[in-house]
Formats: structure tokens, C-alpha cells, sequence
């Protein structure tokens, strides 16, 4: 259980922070503002990559909080139009630009884990909150709450009676770019821990149900406070095999289902009724959901509509190139006729035909000649060591129709102390001496190919059956 | 002026061909080195997901070889395809080659459905972080050289076959590959069986090369960010403790974080190895953690700034490794 503790800690300032800012959000009509600053703030961190600091460093953070105080200011300055243009439509034009002006800048800066550091900046995963992370969010938020406690009377009439406010002659555009400001801060620090849904999430959800249910500001805060902190515990405490953000922001729809049926109960004027038309609607629900799950799955046939190329299989010829062993010599005569498997035009309709390549090509005729027993086999076999261009995989074939008493074994050795390869002629070499035994010539194969010494001992024994039943294949 | 004549001349006759990938286009420039080889990609974009640009179609509109590695790695390349209105260079035609034809496979997975959330259907497109595949995908690129050029054919089997025998001494060293033969040294790797025959012809001491320089890697233990690495272990023999991403696109769990640090303690995981264009805040944090170093690999030629060519782009990898 201790992995909860450090989530829940976080969970637990975040309700407290934005279950107040929440009532104040949901008053003044501007639900979207959290994720507007949540960009703004962004995009502050992003120029900072662009001029070269790290998205963690000191100047990083500066700048993201140099960035949301402007859009704060423009926030609350944004008020004054309000009678020609919501400040809600102000507030999702800002989203919509920071976050274009935020990917440019990352095109700009060619920075490859620019992509990746924006992403993270609105995606962050409350399971790794570490302590310092956890000490910075507590010291932030509890700044920003000590500044609305202080000041708790003044923020309440700008946001829930700014009328009253101007006719006091209070400055209500200054503290509205305290409050925004303030705001700003805190969502810069909870957003990187917690990520951008569950901040709006745990902004706009508490403070609906809340209102709801309960009336006076203190109650309903409170009560925002208490959902906010139920959901959270019961949200980390599940999810522990589940990514926990989403579960978080799934159980507070749940929430907030429950508490809008309550609502619905108490409002109507027939309770009766009322439960039954929510019945009615849960069994639409449940038995809609039923069908779709009882309903037989498409796997292939829609959605991936990326995966056109009919190419499930990476093989150009599966006789060729599939590794297991070939049943018969049929398939290495085949591969021995058709080294290349090359042809110079593509097939009508499929893909063009790869080069099936000298390697698994080899290994499928080595594979095969291995396997020759029958003398059918072993006739194809005598065949195609005639073709095959790989001194090693001769080598091997030389050995099994050696073994089986073919002439052809051994003419095939006497070329190989011939060959290139050091390897082969070492190779060839040690068989032909377990054949000849005394009667072997003095010759270091390592120091060049045969001249003769080895075809002079073969004449020797021109017409003499050679016992080679004994041999190892290599 | 008339150097310029020359010079514009010659551009025109030169073979436009154009890589979705930079590994795929250092892979071309060797093949065809008079070509106007290019790539769609940057080494430090992440392949899987590239926004397709006007730029990048004009490239693909005027191209007579479009070169890409297929295996549903680039989930771009078809909407690029489709716009950019070259219908020579479509799959199927003469002008399309999927590098990664005839390559085997890893990871294939058994249903095709993608309940997973795998980003992968067709299996594990990674396959360049294996030197052997290379020369698969440098001779399907010289085929597709031969088919639109076809004057030149031999001289792309020549040049491919040339960069062959460069990766065989790269990665046995040229010693064992004088020895042996690349084809033979191919084979045996590609089986699994190297190391014993070596053994058994005592000569593992005449290794050299790529395996000779990774050899301590065989069996260390480390931990990946994404599962873009199996062809890399699968040569190399490095023991894959776990991966940072739990699946793609999914945030990991808080049950994936503790198994994964129970997995670095218990096996002892002293590298976390993150491809430079993943995000390497987890990593670094999982590193503190555990004491493990977070190390940048390049996830392809150009990835980080000392692999500008295939052979820097493995020794990069091996080095940050080790
Ligand atoms: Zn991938």
C-alpha cells in the first residue's frame, strides 16, 4: 500500500487547490481558462527548449510562469469586452493558438524530443509523483492558498459579485490578474505532476457537484473537498494494475452520475415516478451495453484503415526463406535452379518481389542436403552440387553423398582444397585426411590453395571403393 | 555556364530516389552512389509518427525509386503515397520497394487484432539494428535500382554486393570474414549457432568486429523504453529486464513501475537504455531510483550526433551499452 502514499499526498493538494478555484471558475462561466493556462504555461516551457535550457531547469520553469502571468493579465483584461465577446471565446481562441504556436516552435527547433516534452508537460502520470515533486507542488499551492486566505472576502466579490465590487470602488481588473496569476501558478506546478484532464477533472467536477447539492460558499466548499478527496483515494487505491489518471477522472463521472440522480430524485415533484424513469434509463443502458458486448466482434473487417498494404507475410516465397527444414531435396534442386529467386517484373497486383538473399537461400540448401537419405534424394543431391555456388554448403553436401558412398563426394573435396576460404580448405582438408590417413600428402592448406598433392593421392586410388561411412558432417 | 549546363544535365539524369528512412537512404547512397538519394525522416524524428508535409510530397511526387521499410513502421507513408500523385512509385509498381522483404521476422503476433493496443500488426518493424538484415534490405534496394534503371543493374548488384562484404567484416571483423567467408559467418549467426562452431574450430579468439566489441553485452542486463530493440538483442545477446512503456500510448501503471523496479533489483540492471526520441523523464527518475545509468541510443543513422553512417550508427549503440 505504501506506493499510494506519495499519489494520494498529491491527489490530496491538488482537491484542496483547485476545489476552491473550481467554485470561482464555475461563477464567472470560464470552465476552459485551466486548460488555456495549462498551454500558455506550456508554451512558455517549449520557448525555453527552443533557446536551449532543459524543460525541468530553473529558466524552464521562470519562463512557463512568465508566460502564464501575460496570459493572466490578457484574462482578466479580456473582461472588459465581455458585453461584445464572451471571455470564454477569448479564453478557447488562446488555447487554440498557444498550442499551434507551441508545435511550430518545436518544428523550428528541429528538436526531436521536442514533440515528446511538450506531450509530457499536459500528460503527466500522478503514479510517478516523486517526493520532490510532491514537496514543490505542496510549497506552490500552499503559497497561492495562504495568498487566497489572506485575501479570501475580496476574491469571492470579484468573482461572485463584481458588480458590488466596482461600486465599492474596488480595483477589479488588478485583482482579476491576481487571481488568474495566482491560478496560473498553481496549474503550472499541478499540471506537470498530474496532466491536463485530471486538472480539469478535479477543477470543474467537485465544484458541480457541490453546487448541486449544497448552498453557501463554505459548504460548498467543503463539499467539493470531500468528493474531490473520496474519488481520489478510491480512484489510486484501484488502479493499481490500470493507469491511474484515467481511472481518477472515470470515477469522477461516476460521481457526478450518482449525484445528478440524487439531484433529479429530489427535485421531481413525484419521487415515484422520478425512479422510475432512472430505472427505465440505467436498464436502457445496461441492456445497450449487453448487446454491443454479446454482439459478434469485426476484427478485420473496419478501422484500421492504415493497414491496406496486403502484406502479411514478409516472405516473397515461403519455399525459399521460411527456415524450417524442406521435407525433400525436391525443394533445394528448386532453390540450386533459382538461386536469386529474382525476377525483373513485379507480380501483377502484389508487391514487388524482394531478393530472397544468398542467406536464408543457403541455409534452406544446406538444411536439405542434410536431410537426403533416400536414393532419390541423394541423386538430386550429386545434381545440384554442381550448381551450388557456396563452398561451404558443398562442403556439406560433399560429406553426405560421401557417407553414402557417391563418387561425386569426393571430386567435390578435391576441388574444395582449392577454394578461396581458408576455412573451407582447412575443412576440406581434415576430411580428405581422415580418408587417406598415412598415405595423406604434406601440405599446409592454410598457406594457400592445393596445387596437385591432394589430386595425386586421388589417382592413387582411382577404382578402390573409399570407406567413408564414418565421416562427420561439418 | 556551361559547367552549370553540366551540372543541371547531370541532376536531371540522376536517379531520384527517396528513403522514408535515413538508415534506408545511407543504405541507397551505397548502393547507388550517383543518385540523388534522400530521406524522408530525420535521424531524430520518431519513424512512427511524422507529419507529412507539402515539402515531403514534392519529394515523393518527382521520385522514380520510393524506398520504404514497410512492416506498418510508418503509418505516414500511404497517406503520402496517395497525395503525392506519383503513380510509379506506388506498392506494386516498379518504382516501390519495402526494404524489408524477405527479412524474418520477430514478434509476429498471433491474432491481428490490436486488442494490445500494440502500434504493430504485421510484427516488429525494427529490423535495422541488425547488421545481417542490412544486407537483405541492400540487395531488395539494388533490385529496385535494377528494375527502374535497368542499364545500370549490374552495377548495382555490384555495389550492394560490395556493401555486404563491408557489413560481414563490420560486425565478424575482416580477419574471421577472410577466413570463414561473410556467407558462412551469416549463416552460422543467423542460426544461433556461431558461437559454438567457433568454439568447436577454436576460433572465437579470430572474432572480431562488431560481436567482438559487444561481446560483454551478452547477457547484461538492461532495460528498454520501447519494444524497438529485439533484432539489436537478438545479435548481440543482451537480456532484456523489461520495458519502460508498458504498451505504446498507454501511461504504465503503478504495477508496471514496481515489477519493473523488483525486475532491475533483482536481476541486477545497471543501464536503462532510451532511443534519443523518446521522452527520457521516467527513465531518468526509474534511474535515480535504482542507481541504473540512463543511456541515449540512436534509433537510427543520424539519431545522435556522432552516427552519420550505418557503421557509426551501430558502434554508437554498442558503445552506449557497454
Ligand atoms: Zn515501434
Amino acid at each position: 500500500m505504501s506506493w499510494m502514499l506519495l499519489p494520494v499526498l498529491a491527489c490530496a493538494v491538488i482537491v484542496l487547490t483547485l476545489g476552491w478555484f473550481g467554485l470561482h471558475v464555475l461563477q464567472r462561466g470560464v470552465i476552459f481558462v485551466d486548460l488555456a493556462l495549462a498551454q500558455i504555461a506550456a508554451l512558455g516551457t517549449t520557448w525555453a527548449v527552443f533557446l536551449g535550457h532543459e524543460p525541468d531547469s530553473p529558466a524552464a520553469f521562470v519562463l512557463a510562469l512568465a508566460f502564464t502571468l501575460a496570459g493572466a493579465t490578457a484574462f482578466a483584461a479580456a473582461r472588459v469586452f465581455d458585453r461584445q465577446v464572451p471571455q470564454e471565446a477569448l479564453i478557447g481562441i488562446a488555447y487554440a493558438v498557444s498550442a499551434a504556436a507551441g508545435i511550430l516552435m518545436i518544428h523550428f527547433a528541429e528538436d526531436a524530443h521536442g514533440g515528446e516534452k511538450l506531450e509530457h508537460l499536459l500528460v503527466g502520470n500522478i503514479v510517478w509523483v516523486q517526493f520532490t515533486d510532491l514537496a514543490l507542488l505542496t510549497a506552490t499551492c500552499g503559497a497561492v492558498g495562504l495568498l487566497h486566505l489572506a485575501f479570501r472576502e475580496r476574491f469571492l466579490q470579484i468573482s461572485f459579485r463584481p458588480a458590488e465590487a466596482r461600486a465599492e470602488g474596488r480595483r477589479v481588473g488588478l485583482w482579476d490578474v491576481l487571481f488568474y496569476a495566482s491560478f496560473g501558478t498553481a496549474l503550472t506546478s499541478i499540471v506537470s505532476v498530474s496532466g491536463v484532464i485530471l486538472v480539469f477533472s478535479y477543477l470543474v467536477i467537485p465544484a458541480v457537484i457541490a453546487r448541486l447539492h449544497v448552498d453557501g460558499v463554505v459548504g460548498r466548499l467543503v463539499a467539493a473537498w470531500l468528493v474531490g478527496l473520496g474519488v481520489s483515494v478510491a480512484g489510486v487505491a484501484v488502479s493499481y494494475t490500470h493507469p491511474t489518471g484515467p481511472v481518477i477522472v472515470v470515477f469522477f463521472g461516476i460521481a457526478l452520475l450518482v449525484a445528478l440522480i440524487i439531484a433529479f430524485l429530489r427535485e421531481s415533484p413525484s419521487p415515484g415516478r422520478a425512479a422510475g424513469q432512472v430505472l427505465l434509463a440505467a436498464a436502457t443502458m445496461v441492456g445497450g451495453l449487453w448487446l454491443s458486448y454479446e454482439l459478434p466482434a469485426e476484427h478485420d473487417g473496419h478501422g484500421h484503415e492504415t493497414h491496406d498494404h496486403p502484406a502479411p507475410l514478409n516472405q516473397p516465397d515461403p519455399g525459399l526463406t521460411v527456415s524450417p527444414t524442406p521435407p525433400g531435396t525436391a525443394a533445394a534442386a528448386d532453390a540450386a535452379e533459382a538461386p536469386s529467386g529474382t525476377s525483373a517484373a513485379p507480380e501483377a497486383g502484389g508487391a514487388p518481389p524482394g531478393t530472397a538473399t544468398a542467406l536464408p537461400d543457403a541455409a534452406a540448401r544446406e538444411a536439405a542436403a542434410r536431410a537426403a537419405t533416400t536414393p532419390e534424394e541423394l541423386t538430386l543431391l550429386s545434381e545440384s552440387i554442381l550448381t551450388e555456388q557456396d563452398s561451404s554448403v558443398r562442403l556439406v553436401m560433399a560429406v553426405i553423398l560421401l557417407r553414402a558412398g557417391h563418387r561425386r563426394g569426393l571430386d567435390a573435396l578435391l576441388t574444395l582444397v582449392r577454394d578461396d576460404l581458408p576455412f573451407v580448405r582447412m575443412e576440406a582438408d581434415a576430411l580428405l585426411r581422415k580418408l587417406a590417413g598415412r598415405r595423406a600428402p604434406t601440405w599446409d592448406p592454410l598457406a594457400g590453395p592445393d596445387t596437385g598433392a591432394w589430386a595425386a593421392w586421388a589417382e592413387t586410388i582411382e577404382g578402390v571403393p573409399i570407406g567413408a561411412r564414418e565421416l562427420e558432417v561439418p | 555556364m556551361i559547367l552549370t549546363f553540366w551540372f543541371l544535365f547531370s541532376r536531371a539524369l540522376a536517379l531520384d530516389v527517396v528513403c522514408t528512412l535515413p538508415y534506408l537512404a545511407d543504405t541507397a547512397k551505397r548502393v547507388a552512389p550517383s543518385a540523388n538519394v534522400v530521406s524522408l525522416a530525420r535521424g531524430t524524428d520518431d519513424p512512427h509518427f511524422l507529419s507529412p508535409t507539402p515539402a515531403l510530397m514534392a519529394q515523393v511526387a518527382k521520385a522514380d525509386l520510393f524506398v520504404e521499410n514497410g512492416l506498418g513502421l510508418e503509418l505516414w507513408s500511404e497517406r503520402l503515397l496517395d497525395s503525392a500523385g506519383n503513380p510509379q512509385v506506388r506498392p506494386g509498381q516498379n518504382g516501390y520497394v519495402k526494404a524489408t522483404t524477405g527479412v524474418p521476422v520477430l514478434e509476429v503476433p498471433a491474432d491481428v487484432s490490436r486488442a494490445r493496443g500494440d502500434l504493430h500488426a504485421e510484427g516488429n518493424p525494427h529490423v535495422w539494428t541488425d547488421p545481417l538484415n542490412m544486407k537483405i534490405v541492400a540487395d531488395n534496394i539494388a533490385t529496385g535500382l535494377g528494375r527502374v534503371d535497368p542499364s545500370n543493374a549490374a552495377v548495382y548488384t555490384q555495389n550492394a554486393a560490395a556493401y555486404k562484404k563491408k557489413i560481414d567484416e563490420a560486425l565478424f571483423g575482416a580477419d574471421l570474414v577472410g577466413y570463414m567467408g561473410g556467407d558462412l559467418l551469416s549463416r552460422l549467426a543467423a542460426a544461433g549457432t556461431l558461437d559454438t562452431t567457433l568454439a568447436k574450430k577454436r576460433l572465437t579468439a579470430r572474432l572480431g568486429g562488431w560481436l567482438a566489441k559487444g561481446a560483454p553485452l551478452k547477457g547484461k542486463p538492461v532495460v528498454f523504453y520501447h519494444q524497438s530493440w529485439p533484432y539489436f538483442i537478438a545479435r548481440f545477446g543482451v537480456k532484456v529486464v523489461g520495458y519502460v512503456e508498458d504498451r505504446p500510448g498507454i501511461p504504465p501503471t503503478a504495477a508496471h513501475r514496481d515489477q519493473l523496479l523488483g525486475l532491475m533489483s533483482a536481476q541486477g540492471a545497471s543501464v536503462i537504455a532510451v532511443t534519443n526520441y523518446n521522452n527520457d523523464r521516467v527513465p531518468r527518475l526509474l534511474g535515480e531510483a535504482t542507481g541504473a545509468k540512463v543511456v541515449t541510443v540512436p534509433g537510427d543513422v543520424g539519431g545522435v550526433s556522432g552516427a552519420t553512417d550505418y557503421f557509426s550508427f551501430i558502434d554508437g549503440i554498442i558503445a552506449a551499452l557497454l
